[in-house]
């Protein structure tokens, strides 16, 4: 409580506090009753970041602070506990609340709690116009009536509504939701309330709840403003009413809060069932259900596999690489360059075996760029249809079977977009033995954006098998390690919570825009890696190295992979990027170099590399050079490891790709 | 990764690809990558997604469909 109280600046005149569960819309409503410059500090003592500031639509409002979203004033998370925090350093702060309109039980589960702090308060009802299209209703007027308090229906977004703030703060009172608590907790309460300091007031009821309910952020803050006997006496009122309630108490209150909201429900909310897309209701719970959650993600995966792997990779590169580069861009800039320029060296530099334009602009543009914009289609319809927190919901559950922190999923789902912004959200890890697991996992078998679109082009042109046993090594080895790893590094596991959004129909304008935004971005971030790539092979052929390099490496790409002796050249600039590794098998399998199993070793085993440069100073940024050179030192040997044991399986088998 | 502003005063808001949350768009958070420094992302204040919100290329076809959005 110490840190609250440092938080509390103000004490002329209370701040107003904006209260209410993620995903509301708080900050939209922040925005507009702020207008101005903001102050975004940490709460003293955690990570968490508070904005306050100037509250410039609200006259006589003189500050009006951010609070982090929160479900509950029983913490989960830090987060919850700085909001918890500051309503008890604020006793007197008159508190909007925000809501979503569609997830109404959830947001009078907070106002019961609210109430129950004595806090006087206003409830804005955010996201009118998301709940109209669902079909959902909420009788405001009587909600008002019934909760005695304002209750201001909105649509942030558009500003629609958030005038009546400043208009209806000034009656600001406390709500009305008595919860149907059995008798033995009411007495418990009183007895608890009986013994908190009087500068409580009434909030007193509030924390009595709290401390019943055991709640043990607040151990802390207990042992600071109680008598050890008080401290005592509330340890065995708990056990007491757990004895009596036959559950614990958290759970006993818990229900009866819901039973409150539940009955307040009944009367203001209501759902009309022909307009709430009850197809896509279903299509949503299905595409996360634990069984047929699975076919419909092989159908996910079944789509991408024949959008980008076969037109993509086959119909677009055919065009791309077949005609555009190949008998246009290549032969004319060739012609051109012999043509202007007269050394030698330099024309190879520019279209020669290793050149920029026939090497690197050929590998970038005419190879990578139309499968990884197909995949960045695809992903865009992924995001817009709301696919991907079902799918994080799909991956937390093999997590869980793991070992692994539910929070891990999200740099997971993250990695399929770009590994090195996954590896920096590890921070939101609690541990660094978390951190570093799921950075290690990252860089084993996540592949990106840019090199999964071209593993689905290389697989695109093997028989369906091949994607099974791609599919089945690489998931399994993450498992066989992130198993093995969290054995060994153990963790207290959490709930990842998050908040599924209904499934929509993707806009195209937001499916292109996002296209365009990627496109831009690989080709700004890739094209001078690949060409980077290109000098370095050019140099060392120039030098005599490249020769002997693929010498030497022999024994390992040829004998122990099965794989040609210029594979080595796809493995070095492999690790630049995965993708310009994988990029150049793609292009020795269209020209009959790679056989099938040659193909899906070597796409097994640069799928395992670490994803490129940049995630590599990433690493050392977020993990230290120790940690992060060790990982490397690990996966490099591994992926070859597990590459040359498939090579063997697959022969020995004398399967067929 | 929609926006919206009709009414004067009103924030422009961005939805998050993952958790469906709106939130202001105002301020793009450093990539983290030292091969795109200029790489202009947003982080979800909810779930901690991170994605590509804007560039030249999207600002061009956002414009093209300005018209045409709600």
């Amino acid at each position: 409580m110490n840190r609250a109280a440092a938080l509390a600046a103000s004490p002329e005149q209370p701040p107003l506090l904006l209260v209410g569960n993620p995903n509301v819309g708080k900050s939209v409503i922040f925005g507009a009753l702020t207008r101005t410059y903001v102050t975004v500090s940490n709460y003293p003592g955690t990570t968490v970041e508070i904005t306050r500031s100037r509250a410039r639509a609200l006259p006589g409002v003189p500050e009006i602070i951010d609070t982090p979203g929160t479900n509950s004033l029983t913490p989960q998370s830090e987060d919850e506990q700085v909001t918890r925090d500051i309503l008890l350093a604020e006793p007197d702060a008159v508190v909007l609340q925000v809501g979503d309109t569609k997830n109404l039980r959830r947001v009078l589960y907070l106002t019961a709690q609210l109430a129950e702090l004595g806090r006087r308060q206003v409830l804005v009802l955010n996201l009118q116009d998301e709940a109209r299209d669902l079909g959902v209703r909420v009788e405001s007027a009587e909600l008002e009536r019934r909760l005695g308090i304002p209750v201001l229906p909105a649509t942030a977004t558009t500003g629609a509504g958030l005038a009546e703030i400043g208009r209806r703060l000034p009656r600001a009172a406390r709500a009305r939701l008595e919860c149907p608590y059995p008798a033995v907790i009411e007495r418990a309460v009183l007895e608890v309330a009986s013994v908190l300091p009087a500068r409580l007031a009434e909030a007193r009821r509030g924390v009595a709840l709290m401390l019943l309910a055991g709640d043990r952020t607040l151990a802390g803050w207990a042992s600071e403003n109680l008598e050890g006997a008080s401290v005592e006496l509330v340890g065995r009122l708990r056990a007491d009413l757990e004895r009596a309630l036959g559950c614990s108490a958290a759970t006993a209150i818990s229900r009866a809060r819901h039973r409150a909201v539940a009955e307040l429900l009944r009367a203001v909310f209501h759902v009309d069932r022909t307009r709430s897309g009850s197809l896509r209701d279903r299509l949503g719970a299905l595409s996360m259900h634990p069984v047929w959650g699975i076919p419909f993600l092989a159908v996910v995966l079944f789509a991408a596999y024949e959008f980008v792997g076969v037109f993509g990779a086959g119909t677009l590169v055919n065009f791309t690489e077949g005609v555009l580069f190949g008998k246009l861009i290549n032969p004319a800039a060739t012609a051109a360059v012999n043509w202007l320029v007269p050394w030698a060296w330099l024309r190879d530099l520019l279209v020669g075996p290793y050149g920029v334009v026939t090497m690197a602009l050929t590998y970038s543009i005419a190879i990578v760029l139309p499968v990884v914009g197909t995949f960045f289609v695809f992903f865009g319809v992924l995001e817009d249809s709301g696919y991907l927190p079902r799918l994080a919901v799909m991956v937390n559950r093999v997590f869980r079977v793991m070992g692994l922190n539910g929070k891990a999923v999200l740099p997971m789902i993250l990695g399929l977009g770009c590994d090195t912004m996954a590896t920096l959200t590890t921070r939101i890890l609690p541990t660094r033995k978390e951190r570093a697991l799921v950075t290690l996992l990252l860089a084993l078998g996540v592949p990106c954006s840019a090199q999964l679109g071209v593993v689905l082009a290389m697989l695109g042109s093997m028989a369906p098998l091949g994607t099974f046993i791609w599919g089945g090594v690489v998931a399994g080895t993450m498992l066989g390690v992130g198993w093995a790893a969290a054995r060994l590094m153990p963790g207290r596991g959490s709930d990842f919570l998050l908040e599924v959004p209904p499934i929509r129909i993707p806009g195209i304008a937001n499916i292109l825009i996002k296209t365009a935004a990627r496109t831009e971005w690989y080709l700004k971030e890739a094209v001078p890696l690949f060409v980077l790539g290109t000098l370095l092979l050019f140099g060392l052929d120039a030098a005599g190295v490249l020769p002997r390099l693929e010498t030497f490496s022999r024994p390992l790409v040829v004998g122990a992979l099965g794989l040609p002796p210029k594979a080595a050249d796809a493995f070095l600039v492999g690790f630049l990027r995965r993708d310009y590794g994988a990029a150049g098998f793609f292009l020795m399998r269209r020209n009959g170099q790679l056989d099938g199993i040659q193909s899906l070793v070597a796409l097994v085993v640069i799928t395992l590399f670490v994803p490129c440069i940049a995630n590599f100073f990433v690493m050392v940024k977020e993990r230290g050079v120790k940690t992060a050179t060790a990982m490397v030192a690990f996966i490099v040997p591994f992926a070859f490891a597990v590459g040359a044991a498939l090579n063997w399986v697959l022969r020995a088998l004398a399967v067929r790709l | 990764m929609s926006s919206a502003a009709a009414e004067p005063g009103a924030v422009r808001s961005v939805q998050c690809p993952l958790c469906g949350g709106r939130f202001a768009g105002k301020e793009s958070c450093p990539s983290g990558c030292p091969l795109s420094a200029n790489c202009r992302t947003l982080c979800c204040p909810h779930c901690h997604y991170r994605f590509v919100e804007d560039s030249i290329v999207a600002g061009w076809v956002r414009r093209l469909f300005h018209g045409r959005r709600p």
